[in-house]
């Protein structure tokens, strides 16, 4: 957990253990918890979105297995395996009911999760969420593709400042971290790119949902928020002007201020 | 006296394509309408016949390997051209290096093509095994984090299905199959050879040593060629208690040889800087995308090329690849003098791509490498009568039908069939109405 974007110092990780399962996580604020399942990309970042929502509540942000531990886990084999591995996070954690926060990647564990598990979920937000079946706007494939090429579809070409994300091997360690995380995101979503079964399963989150997804994205079409938001029964969604995928970078601000006036709705 | 086995390779590249620099990638990306299937049949018959040719001027074995989507090997299905220089040819080997098993839903079907070719050729056949490159998994859409346990799965269950009797049952991590019951079974025993070919990773090496398997190594510098071979001799030696025989141990070395050292030069240069600029231009994120490799894995890697101070293929000159030793140029003194170093120094006793095509040689090139390595170089390295190795061997199935009646006998069963009658009629005589009432089948009989 080394990659840092935010002005201010992040929490130090605390390592648990789910079951048999090590969990490095940060965790900061107080009040209602909201849980924070971060994507593909960027996962170890602590981001002004981090500190903003950590201001307003009790903010718990685990790393994925495997994320940490440089390649997946022989154990996980689906998406099924985070689903039951968040629900004994949350049991070990005491933690009846959250407030649910993914973003890309992470959206879709988060959809899962609130699927199996909706009474453990008392609010969902999704912000630029992957997972849908929409064939005819496909989601940007990133794991076996050139970086720069990565990059500038994730900040609509505004890559300055985000460069370090995207290590090359001139720098091994920070490069091989990155290889390792893909490496993960790979048994999870390599033979497939989507899940044809989770639409149908979104109406099953009958919680009150928020999807913030970025106008313009290149990596998930904003196709796929609109769908989103078509199939959570209680949903609305909120757009974002000129940012690209990573607009958890580069709006940190306008997504918080969303969750937050979102949560404000919803009784803790 | 130092023996080697000698082993045409072929990629049967198409390299009328954009240079290196112009190409993302030679692997995936590269634009098919570069291909002209008319250009492409000419390629294929004269790759073809260089294969066949291979044979009369004594070879020891022909080697067609696996990839995809890619002008650096245009031969995504070995096994089909296995079947058409099985065809086309009487008695030299024919090594299929190799099926990439975990691209497999199934590798029984490797099992059975294997099989199928084997008997068909006379039990001629050499089994090569490969993960497959990163690459084939991104053209595949097939899980790259789960390829070596199914690597490894894939093999043992094909050498059972070769050698057990069936029908039995595997029940595997990665494959279930109630009924492993493969016909045809090979004619080589207990299976056809097994290589393994790789590059210098040392997980390989080690599992090649302790199977006994033989190993092929690709084409890198003689530095790293030497730790990669030493490697092997060691972990047999310590860990498993023997010692290789040399022919266990191959290098895939183009060699190109000429009348004299400037000529072979002269020749040759332009065909391996296509090889290695344009032909092995492939991005790290093609060759090792991720979850191919571990993050552990990836940094031994990477810390060992750094180590090593080794070069990317394309950015290495002509002359550093003469002198690294990643190719082998010259005259035919000059050829047996670097392959006596090369047996000496490493310990090998095959050794591949010795003679042949590269890059965008010419048909008519390539005929000649041959012709002079076979006449000036192999004879140096064989006994005194030059034989190729299947030469001194006997046939594993008879040739003729007098050798196969003369040698073989009449099969276990003879083929029969029961009449409404009730009566069985044995069906090679049984439209002979004599022959039937003089031999009547009992009802019972079955």
């Amino acid at each position: 957990m080394t990659t840092t974007i935010a002005d201010t110092a992040p929490p130090e990780p605390i390592d648990i253990a789910v079951a048999d399962v090590p969990v490095a996580l940060r965790r900061a604020g107080s009040g209602r918890t909201v849980l924070y399942l971060h994507g593909a990309f960027f996962p170890t970042a602590w981001t002004p979105l981090h500190d903003t929502l950590a201001a307003k509540v009790d903010l718990v942000a685990p790393l994925h297995p495997g994320y940490a531990e440089g390649g997946p886990p022989d154990w996980l084999r689906g998406f099924d395996d985070l689903v039951l591995h968040y629900r004994s996070l949350l049991d070990t954690l005491d933690l009846t009911q959250v407030d649910l926060v993914g973003y890309d990647l992470g959206g879709w564990i988060g959809a899962q999760f609130a699927a199996f598990y909706p009474e453990r979920v008392r609010s969902f937000t999704a912000i630029a969420p992957s997972g849908l079946w929409v064939p005819e706007a496909p989601m940007f494939e990133f794991l076996a593709a050139s970086p720069h090429k990565v990059a500038a579809a994730i900040f609509n070409d505004e890559v300055e400042g985000y460069e370090d994300l995207f290590p090359t091997e001139v720098d091994i360690d920070a490069f091989v971290q990155a290889y390792g995380e893909n490496g993960v995101t790979a048994r999870l979503i390599w033979e497939c790119r989507y899940d044809i079964r989770l639409e149908r399963r979104l109406a099953r989150l009958t919680m009150p949902s928020l999807v913030i997804a970025p106008r313009e994205d290149r990596i998930v079409p904003p196709v796929h928020a609109q769908r989103w938001v078509e199939h959570l029964p209680d949903s609305r969604l909120v757009s974002i002007d000129d940012v690209g995928h990573g607009l958890v970078l580069q709006a940190p601000g306008l997504v918080a201020e969303a969750v937050i006036t979102f949560l404000s709705e919803v009784p803790a | 006296m130092s023996r080697l086995e000698f082993y045409l390779f072929h990629l049967m590249p198409y390299p009328f394509i954009p240079p290196g620099e112009e190409m993302e990638s030679i692997w995936i990306t590269l634009p098919n309408s570069n291909y002209d299937p008319k250009v492409g049949h000419r390629l294929y018959r004269e790759y073809l016949e260089q294969m066949i040719a291979a044979e009369r001027f004594g070879f020891d074995g022909i080697l067609v390997n696996e990839h995809h989507q890619t002008a650096y090997a245009v031969q995504p299905a070995p096994n089909l051209w296995a079947a058409y220089l099985a065809a086309r040819t009487q008695r030299i080997r024919i090594g299929v290096i190799g099926n990439a098993l975990p691209m497999h839903r199934n590798p029984l079907r490797v099992a059975e093509e294997i099989a199928m070719l084997d008997v068909m050729s006379g039990g001629r056949i050499i089994s090569g095994h490969v993960r497959a490159m990163g690459a084939e998994y991104v053209s595949a859409g097939s899980d790259p984090t789960l390829s070596k346990g199914r690597f490894w799965e894939a093999n043992d269950l094909i050498v059972k299905a070769w050698t057990e009797p069936g029908p039995f049952a595997w029940h595997g991590e990665h494959y279930d199959v109630e009924y492993v019951n493969t016909w045809p079974r090979p004619l080589q025993q207990p299976h056809p050879p097994i290589w393994l070919p790789g590059s210098t990773s040392v997980e390989t090496i080690d599992n090649a040593a302790q199977r006994r398997y033989p190993f092929m190594l690709t084409p890198t510098s003689n530095w790293l060629s030497k730790s990669a071979f030493d490697r092997y001799y060691q972990v047999a030696e310590e860990q498993f208690g023997y010692t290789p025989d040399p022919r266990q141990l191959g290098r895939l070395v183009h060699t190109h040889v000429a009348e004299t050292d400037e000529q072979a030069h002269r020749e040759a240069m332009p065909h391996i800087m296509w090889f290695f600029r344009n032909g092995l231009k492939i991005p790290g994120f093609h060759m090792l995308p991720a979850g191919y490799n571990t993050a552990a894995s990836m940094k031994r890697t990477l810390e060992g090329k750094r180590k090593a101070g080794a070069k990317g293929f394309t950015e290495l000159s002509y002359d550093e690849l003469v002198e690294g030793g990643y190719v082998i140029v010259g005259s035919p003194q000059t050829v047996i003098e670097k392959y006596e170093k090369m047996i000496a120094d490493f310990g090998i006793g095959m050794v591949m791509s010795a003679g042949g095509h590269i890059g965008s040689m010419p048909n008519w090139m390539v005929l000649k490498n041959m012709q002079l390595m076979a006449e000036e170089v192999i004879p140096h390295f064989r006994a005194p009568d030059g034989k190729p190795c299947w030469a001194r061997e006997e046939p594993l199935a008879p040739f003729t039908n007098t050798e196969h009646a003369a040698t073989v006998g009449p099969p276990a069963h003879r083929p029969k069939v029961r009449m409404e009658s009730g009566d069985y009629i044995d069906t090679f005589t049984g439209y002979i109405q004599e022959v039937r009432d003089r031999f009547p089948s009992r009802r019972d009989e079955s």
